[in-house]
């Protein structure tokens, strides 16, 4: 054994050096924890992010389908409305309503007043 | 920690960091780079394609009032196979439905495996089936057409099926764009089967279905459509038909037929009500052809109004027969203006002799006799003349007073028209424009100018003959309007037999056709009545009616219509009892003071207000009651005052 390799066994000997490797070893192997659990937790975050994002498209997707049907009922009733008022402005319900309730005529050329 | 179960712990994270790196790697890989094949297994379970049918669009009349529309009606369905109890199913069915218990059953042993058990039922039925779950049994909205007025318009509209196909009218003439195009989609459904895109709802909704704006006028047609009922009904005529047209850009304003029928209900009527007689139907003419043989006449400078025929003292032998004139008149020298005044067969046909054939012939095939007019209506006839090669003096001399040629309502008043057009004839039509469901415009469909079959010298000339028709010695005087200058003439045609290939001796065709204010033509007015018992000449029997429209139309159109003489008003009687003064609103340099106007009718207050320029808006009915500005205030030019109606008091009358 040449000199320089006994001083290396004796330096590594020394108890406060093996003490000093024995602790650099430790925090290698909880560096290399740490950085895999909160690699594992980015990732689950990522996928849980990505999970609620689609969620939440279907869940708005469904709000937006609802809000649809309810704009379709609602032109389906504004229909039915205008359907309503022209059966009852219809000229001939008005006409047997003039004449046979209220008595009224026609009106003559004379009687016709034009408003501007 | 001793070094052992380090290495052991050591070795189980990184056991599951692989795991759990292989279920991400995985996850990720099917989320972003998944196979073609795993994708379409996925979209197999959540996608489905879906076919959307288009609601129908509607249908409105010139100023934008529904005449047709499509609603959402339920239908009531049953999947015989999935349902377990047939007679308990029935029994239910039979007690909402009402409707037989054994036709239902019936329905339900079928072997299809869908049957409709009834089409577009009451929505409270619908309802109460829905609310009671049946294993089956299931309900769907069909668009359903409905016609709010009945059998108003019902020959120009005609009608769709329960399928949503136009089967008449406009219905079937635009029934691509009216029923727009039917879309299939792909959209995606959960578990529960409901959907997850909005997109297929959107595009169900707004859909390739097109509006359209008809030319008619609902008030104008419905006035029409009540005259000629009640018309035909006291002649005890068969039928009857009538048309208003804009003679200068060819637009319909009213078309009717009587009897008519209710669109809502079509499969009550028959044939012979539901079919358009103005413009599937063909009769001869009679006299009122005579005034296209003058205007051709006067074009060709054949002859002048007035230039004098020998008419014969009433018989006329010509082709081995006798032409006699109507009511037996004898006619010795007329002039062209005199014989359209009088309506004389002689002097017509020796015209039309003048003339001679191919003269003839060509003009009345330039005023659009003999082939199609282009309205866009199903079912048109073309009319008859015989070929140009095959007439014989008799015909020439028949064809001049309307025999031996048929023609059609709406070829007639469209003729009539290019006469009232200064001689531009235009081709008729119904829709004037279709939009898309924004309501923005997609296609208008304006005027079109066919030819210039006369100048505009000759029809003017013409007009002026036609105004002598209505004269107090003329054919037509009953067709006159106090404080209007009207051009008319009067048809009266025998109806020809189809069994002995002669002429009914008691049926005939009248008519009466012309146009309002003579000097400015709006509007262009046809009436035919066919086979009026009693009286049954155009000039009684059709002219009338022309004279009823012609003012109610020119009313509705906003053009006054000014009598010479004043009739007496309901109104001053009604003043004199209620003794209110009517007051008068007086200027005040450029501004008007607006007095008290309580107590007066509607009438007097717009009459009031005609004379200065503020606008006025009424509210209720009766006699004022409120006014907003009140009395003795100051307004300017331009602004609106509000006035308010109520039922007078009992006693005093205001």
């Amino acid at each position: 054994m040449t000199n320089h390799k006994k001083v290396y066994k004796v330096i590594l000997e020394n108890p406060r050096v093996a003490e000093f490797h024995s602790r650099k070893k430790k925090s290698v192997s909880t560096q290399i924890t740490l950085v895999s659990l909160l690699l594992i937790g980015v990732m689950t975050g990522s996928m849980l992010f990505y999970v609620w994002s689609r969620v939440k498209v279907v869940e708005l997707n469904y709000a937006i389908v609802e809000l649809t049907q309810l704009e379709q009922e609602l032109l389906e009733q504004n229909r039915q409305f205008r359907l309503q008022l022209a059966a009852m402005t219809s000229p001939t319900r008005l006409d047997m309503m003039a004449t046979n309730k209220f008595n009224m005529n026609w009106p003559t050329n004379e009687q016709i007043v034009r408003l501007k | 920690m001793p070094p052992q179960r380090n290495i052991r712990l050591i070795i189980v994270f990184i056991l599951i960091l692989f795991v759990y790196g292989l279920i991400a790697g995985r996850a990720f890989q099917l989320q972003f780079f998944a196979d073609r094949k795993i994708v379409n297994l996925a979209e197999r379970q959540y996608q489905r394609m879906i076919k959307l049918k288009p609601k129908r669009g509607a249908v409105y009349d010139r100023n934008g009032n529904e005449l047709a529309l499509s609603l959402d009606i339920p239908s009531v369905y049953a999947r015989p196979r999935l349902v377990k109890a047939p007679f308990q199913t029935a029994d239910k069915l039979s007690r909402m439905l009402n409707m037989p218990r054994d036709q239902i059953l019936a329905k339900l042993k079928s072997k299809n495996s869908f049957v409709w058990l009834t089409r577009q039922v009451d929505p409270g039925k619908a309802e109460i089936v829905s609310n009671i779950k049946m294993r089956g049994i299931g309900i769907v909205n069909e668009g359903r057409r409905i016609y709010p007025h009945g059998s108003l318009a019902s020959h120009i509209l005609g009608f769709a099926g329960v399928d949503g196909r136009g089967l008449e009218g406009v219905e079937r003439k635009y029934d691509e764009i009216l029923r727009g195009e039917e879309h299939s989609v792909m959209s995606d459904f959960d578990a529960l089967g409901r959907p997850i895109s909005a997109a297929p709802l959107l595009r169900g909704a707004y859909t390739s279905a097109h509006f359209l704006y008809l030319t008619i006028n609902k008030s104008i047609q419905y006035f029409v459509e009540r005259e000629l009922g009640n018309a035909v009904e006291e002649s005890g005529a068969d039928a009857g038909s009538a048309v208003v047209m804009v003679p200068r850009t060819g637009e319909i304003l009213a078309l009717a037929n009587y009897p008519s029928y209710d669109p809502n209900v079509f499969r009550r009527s028959s044939l012979l009500e539901r079919r358009n007689r103005a413009v599937t139907d063909m009769f001869e003419p009679g006299s009122t052809m005579k005034v296209f043989v003058a205007a051709i006449a006067l074009e060709e400078k054949v002859a002048t109004p007035r230039t004098r025929y020998d008419c014969e003292n009433g018989e006329f032998k010509i082709g081995g027969r006798v032409i006699r004139e109507a009511q037996g008149h004898r006619w010795k020298n007329l002039t062209l203006a005199d014989i359209i005044k009088v309506s004389s067969n002689i002097g017509a046909a020796k015209t039309a002799l003048q003339m001679g054939k191919g003269k003839l012939y060509q003009g009345l095939r330039s005023f659009g006799f003999g082939v199609p007019t282009g309205i866009d209506l199903p079912g048109e006839a073309v009319g008859l003349t015989q070929p140009r090669e095959k007439w014989t003096p008799l015909t020439l001399s028949t064809v001049a007073f309307g025999q031996g040629i048929s023609v059609t309502a709406i070829q007639l008043v469209t003729a009539l028209s290019a006469i009232a057009n200064g001689g531009k004839l235009m081709r008729p039509f119904i829709v004037r424009q279709e939009v898309d469901y924004r309501g923005v415009s997609v296609r208008e469909f304006t005027p079109q100018a066919v030819s210039q079959v006369v100048s505009p010298e000759t029809a003017a000339q013409v007009r002026e003959m036609m105004v002598r028709v209505t004269d107090p010695d003329g054919t037509g005087s009953l067709a006159v309007i106090e404080g209007m200058r009207v051009a008319g003439k009067t048809g009266t045609a025998q109806k020809p037999d189809v069994m002995t290939g002669g002429y009914h001796p008691d049926q005939y065709v009248a008519s009466f056709f012309g146009f309002a204010p003579a000097d400015d033509p709006k509007l262009a007015v046809l009436v035919v009545m066919d086979n009026a018992k009693g009286s049954y000449f155009g000039g009684t029997v059709a002219a009338p009616l022309f004279r009823k429209i012609v003012t109610h139309a020119l009313n509705a159109e906003g053009i006054r219509v000014t009598a010479k003489q004043q009739a007496p008003r309901k109104s001053v009687e009604v003043r004199s009892l209620r003794a209110v003064e009517v007051p008068f609103i007086r200027r005040v340099g450029d501004r008007y003071m607006i007095p008290s106007l309580r107590g007066l009718t509607m009438r007097e207050v717009a009459e009031l207000f005609n004379e200065v320029p503020v606008k006025v808006r009424f509210r209720g009915s009766g006699v004022v009651r409120d006014q907003n500005p009140p009395a003795e205030s100051m307004v300017s030019a331009g602004a609106t005052c509000v006035i308010t109606f109520a039922q007078p008091d009992s006693e005093s009358g205001i």
